[in-house]
């Protein structure tokens, strides 16, 4: 008896062993490189970057135009870093990473690579493919993003809101949504310098106006004088942090015919004028309140130079494709507020039937990055909105091929260590404006950007409808004062600003 | 006979929706996006209401099927009566005049009170009690059946208040006093996170149906203890979830999915939860009639005021004139286009957008030409419409843009009609076109992500992945990428003609860009205009047949310059001559008084009948 139980564990175990080769199925080398979405191949990241989940198509399902079918029933990555450390990630849909280890992984390999390696099973079969590079910088990224999400809509919005994501992980918060104070719309957040102590935001529609929050204090401004254009729009936060300067917009849209493009955006009148937050007043000088378009002020990193966007007036919309504008500086004063009396053109481009739209200095204060088009401002809305680069040390600028795509590339965000960029791109389907984080260096050169990782990334992107407008990187958490600004929009508590000319 | 009168309760609810107003129900449909999965579940339910909203949007996606949404809305009215009923019937609880389970009349009627943690205490009653008021307990369901004939009252909104109900049912039923009071207090925030502020009802109920229980006890110090709670947890519950979510306070306690319009108030609601709440405390506290014959009789006059209040409250709510525009609505998305012609001539439409669904109906059977002037025609709104920002007006231009060939203005259309939906939902129907448009465009990605979620729902899924197949191959879309604009330019919303001018002369193949932009100058009462464009298909002198409207205008045009008709360029038919002649004279016999009656009957479908007398 004792005997016969023998055998039979021994067959047993026999199965066991044969069932779990046989489940194993044979391996299939492929030599070539996985097809991965989102594409984290050969990428820069920061040491403190999330995980960077991503799902593998197959070969056959490569065209653009197929659907991200994903034929593979389980999926597993093998993530070794050069000092030998191996973590390991897997899933049915999407590979993920444990996010503890994932940045046990980073902060061991900092300032070198990773060596990925993928396989998926199809059926019994396991397909493995040849391996691909990470490359971990050991420069960080800022804490968060801060960004706007919004449909990719014409003339009306539906949920509007602003939040912020902390990028080492994969939560998000809402700043504020649109459910919160019934028929507004939010737009145009900004920090001094990533810094969410230093934020304002404006708050559209009838109980609207521009939030001002600075070191603990709140105001909410109602920013339409007799003497001004509009209200606020644009905003720039002075390095130090008296002053915003705000570009005054009547912005108009009209719409395309042809399935190029979509929407044109264009202002009737723009000015840009000094927002004093110690006197709460503006400071006006007859030198960007002409009739010629003066937007998208931003201050240089010293806070001596007030960079901006300058077109001739044009007779508009008839005119639309004629509009352009160049990349111009002026003196700013930062004790007065004033600025200077001449404006010099820093790019003219113009002259090469191109425009210039959204210059951002980086903080070092090396460069400006802006957008360039064939014409137009509003660069989410053309087609061929790429990025350049401008190196303020030699005076010469040019694309960032590495993060320009056949589709736009437009509004972007400094970190505050100056090597990394955020910028909008609607790459991925034409439509929707998606944040992709780049690398670059202190000589401008520039790494393969990747796409905001999320933890399941097909199903966030694939559900996604509205767009990341506007990114942001900050420094730390934002704390938006809700209820304050819930109390002051219902009661229409609103503080009116002063005006005052400077010439 | 409880059980028929639900049934005829059930039956008159059914009728009504599926023949009076199916296009109410229609209109609900297409402006909700229920999908099936786990995605859609958890990002729906994991919000305050989600899961209120959840059902509610699961039941609406069938009444793309009027006779299943009236189905649904019955049975859900009958349940919200059962339940009501079961309130107000179903526990022990002291009654006024008689105390439950004791049979009235019997030598224990004039007891005292229930003694609390009694066999009574717990038991349910096995009889009902003031069952002549029984006719009270529909009128929660009456009240929102009324509610219901406004389009923008919401199904979730009754999924609520059916939640509250049967949340007070499960307390009932709890038994013993303590596992009860649990029962409530693990019951109360849960029902707030899935239906809103209709915990106010199970609230309110708890309230009433524990001081019942109190009676003639003397215990309400520990009543109060036990109840005070839950009021101030009621309050405190929306306080909470604005740490998570933000929403204004009085909108986690009034409803956020209840009404269509997010940012308005409905106070008529209030008043069902009000009557859910009351009714079964009504139930209990009026007293029974001494006499046995007046409980017949006051239940008999409650049956026919309630009966009598329905009705007239329907006629009074049922808005006709919107069902007609939904009706409209309807028949253009589904290309009915003899339908809507047909609804025309027994109901004149009321609205340029009506209008607007007769003209394509007009061209797509052939007779925008000649019989343009036979329905009553406002002016050019009623062929394009300006954009409106709201949720209706822009899916209809997207339905004429998209057959004229202006395939940007219908996807513009469709998407800001979606972005105008108040309740900041998605629409199918919306998602359909511009799957549609981007397909046309060469968008496929973009068209693949509309139609994969498409194909996650019940009834347009078939289509999505017909589609997803086909991806461009659909003759008709090959029609409108040749007709479409070819040249970059910027749609003028003022120069409408203009657009439609560009459109045709950039291919002629675009014959519903010609019709339509002679009849923009027709209904213009552009004359000049119209000169100028016939020419382009019937040049002076052709013998191609001109349609009579196009005559009359032309005889017009000439007789503005000219003292006859002599020398005309155009072949103007003599049936045409003579009418001319003949309205002339009966115009200038009657231009001292009321011209415009007596020429109706024989010229009221002329072209020149509207040029004099119709205001643009």
């Amino acid at each position: 008896m004792s005997s016969l139980l023998k055998h039979s564990l021994a067959f047993a175990a026999l199965i066991t062993v044969f069932s779990c080769s046989h489940y194993r199925g044979e391996e299939v080398i492929e030599d070539s490189l996985p097809v991965i979405w989102p594409d984290y191949r050969e990428v820069t990241v920061p040491v403190n970057i999330a995980p960077l989940n991503f799902t593998v198509e197959q070969p056959a399902f490569q065209s653009p135009e197929e659907n991200m079918g994903n034929a593979f029933s389980r999926l597993e990555a093998m993530v070794e870093g050069t000092d030998g450390t191996i973590i390991k990630g897997s899933g049915k849909r999407v590979v993920r990473f444990s996010p503890r280890r994932w940045k046990q992984l980073l902060e061991k390999n900092t300032g070198d690579s990773l060596r990925v390696t993928v396989r998926g099973r199809n059926g019994k079969q396991w397909h493995k493919y040849l391996a691909f590079t990470i490359y971990v910088s050991d420069q960080p990224i800022d804490h968060g993003l801060v960004y706007r999400h919004i449909a990719p809509g014409y003339e009306v919005y539906s949920k509007v809101g602003i939040y912020q994501r902390e990028l080492s992980s994969f939560r998000t918060k809402a700043i504020y949504e649109n459910t919160l104070i019934p028929q507004t719309c939010v737009n145009c957040h900004s920090f001094k310098q990533g810094d969410p102590d230093y934020f304002t935001l404006h708050v559209r529609g009838e109980k609207g106006a521009t939030v001002l929050q600075k070191e603990g204090t709140f105001q909410y401004l109602d920013s339409r004088t007799d003497s001004t254009a509009s209200a606020f729009s644009y905003p720039s936060w002075h390095p130090e942090g008296r002053f915003i300067a705000y570009s005054l917009n009547k912005t108009y849209q009209s719409f395309h015919v042809t399935a190029e493009d979509r929407v044109e955006v264009y202002d009737l009148v723009s000015d840009i004028v000094i927002y004093d937050m110690q006197e709460n007043c503006i400071l006006a000088s007859d030198l960007l309140t002409t009739a010629a378009f003066e937007t998208f002020p931003k201050f240089s990193a010293d806070g001596r130079s007030l960079y901006f966007c300058l077109a001739p007036e044009q007779d508009l919309p008839s005119e639309y494709r004629e509009l352009r504008y160049n990349l111009c500086r002026v003196d700013f004063n930062p004790l007065t507020g004033e600025t200077g009396k001449e404006i010099h053109t820093v790019i003219d481009a113009v002259s090469i039937g191109k425009s210039i739209s959204q210059p951002v200095p980086s903080p070092d204060g090396r460069y400006i990055l802006f957008s360039l088009l064939d014409f137009g401002t509003f660069p989410v809305n053309h087609r061929a909105s790429e990025l350049a680069l401008l190196d303020l040390e030699n005076g010469t600028w040019c694309l960032l091929d590495a993060w320009n795509s056949p589709d736009v590339e437009s509004y972007h965000s400094w970190s505050s260590n100056s090597a990394w960029v955020v910028f909008s791109s609607r790459r991925r389907d034409g439509l929707l404006v998606l944040p992709y984080i780049g690398y670059i260096d202190e000589n401008g050169r520039v790494g393969k950007p990747f796409l905001l990782p999320q933890k399941d990334p097909v199903h966030f992107y694939g559900t996604l409808t509205r767009s990341f407008n506007c990114p942001e990187l900050v420094t730390a958490p934002v704390k938006l004062k809700l209820r304050e600004l819930e109390r002051r929009a219902n009661n229409l508590d609103r503080e009116p600003v002063q005006f005052r000319r400077i010439d | 006979m409880r059980k028929v009168s639900s049934l005829v309760f059930g039956l008159g609810v059914f009728l009504f929706f599926w023949l009076v107003l199916p296009y109410h129900l229609r209109f609900h449909e297409q402006f909700q996006f229920f999908r099936f999965g786990t995605d859609y579940f958890v990002d729906s339910v994991l919000h305050p209401e989600g899961f209120s909203f959840y059902l509610g949007g699961f039941f609406t996606q069938f009444f793309r099927y009027p006779w299943a949404g009236a189905l649904i809305i019955a049975i859900l009215l009958v349940l919200m009566q059962r339940l009501v009923a079961g309130i107000s019937y179903g526990v022990t609880g002291r009654v006024a005049g008689r105390v439950a389970g004791r049979i009235p009349g019997s030598a224990h009627s004039s007891a005292p009170g229930i003694v609390p943690g009694s066999a009574y205490d717990s038991a349910r009653s096995s009889t009902p009690g003031n069952t002549f008021l029984y006719p009270l307990t529909y009128l929660p369901s009456a009240f929102v059946w009324l509610l219901l004939c406004n389009e923008n009252y919401m199904i979730s909104a009754v999924v609520a208040l059916l939640l509250a109900l049967w949340a007070v049912n499960l307390y009932q039923r709890a038994g013993e006093r303590k596992s009860r009071i649990a029962v409530f207090y693990i019951l109360q925030p849960v029902l707030f996170f899935l239906a809103g502020g209709t915990v106010l009802i199970f609230t309110a109920c708890f309230l009433y149906l524990e001081a019942l229980r109190i009676g003639n006890t003397g215990r309400w110090k520990s009543y109060v203890l036990r109840v005070l709670p839950a009021v101030a947890l009621v309050f405190l519950y929306p306080v909470a979830v604005r740490l998570f979510w933000q929403y204004p306070y009085e909108k986690l306690l009034g409803g956020i999915h209840f009404y269509r319009y997010y940012y308005f108030s409905y106070p008529m609601q209030y008043i069902a939860w009000a009557l859910a709440a009351a009714v079964p405390l009504l139930c209990r506290l009026i007293p029974a009639p001494k006499y046995g014959r007046g409980s017949w009789i006051i239940s008999a006059v409650l049956w026919v005021l309630i009966t009598a209040g329905t009705v007239f409250g329907l006629f009074r709510f049922a808005e006709l004139d919107k069902e007609r525009l939904f009706e409209y609505d309807t028949l253009v998305y589904e290309e009915q286009w003899g339908q809507i012609l047909q609804r025309a001539q027994k109901d004149a439409p009321g609205s340029s957008i009506e209008m607007v669904a007769v003209n394509l109906a007009l061209w797509h059977t052939g007779r925008l030409e000649t019989e343009l002037f036979h329905y009553p025609q406002q002016g050019p709104e009623g062929l394009m419409l300006p954009f409106r920002r709201d949720f209706v007006t822009p899916l209809m231009m997207s339905q004429v843009y998209l057959h004229l060939g202006m395939v940007n203005s219908a996807q513009r259309n469709a998407y800001d009609a979606m972005e105008a939906i108040p309740d900041f939902q998605k629409s199918a129907r919306s998602y359909k076109r511009l799957a549609q448009t981007n397909i046309i465009n060469g968008h496929y990605r973009v068209a693949r992500g509309y139609l994969e979620q498409l194909s996650k729902t019940l009834f347009y899924r078939k289509w999505a992945q017909e589609a997803m197949q086909a991806l461009g191959n659909d003759p008709l879309y090959g029609r409108i990428r040749r007709i479409r604009y070819r040249d970059e330019m910027l749609f003028s919303p003022q120069g409408l003609n203009a657009m439609l001018d560009v459109l045709y002369r950039g291919n002629r193949e675009n014959t519903m860009a010609y019709a339509y932009m002679l009849a923009y100058t027709l209904l213009a009462k552009d004359l000049e205009r119209f000169a100028d464009y016939i020419i382009l298909e019937y040049p002076a002198g052709s013998d191609k047949p001109l349609p009579v409207p196009y005559q009359e205008a032309l005889v017009l045009y000439w007789v503005q310059n000219n003292t006859s008709l002599e020398g005309i360029p155009w072949n103007i038919s003599g049936d045409v001559r003579k009418k001319l002649d003949d309205f002339t004279a009966m115009y200038q016999q009657f231009a001292g008084g009321r011209p415009e009656r007596a020429l109706k009957k024989d010229f009221g479908k002329t072209y020149w009948y509207y040029v004099f007398f119709t205001k643009t």
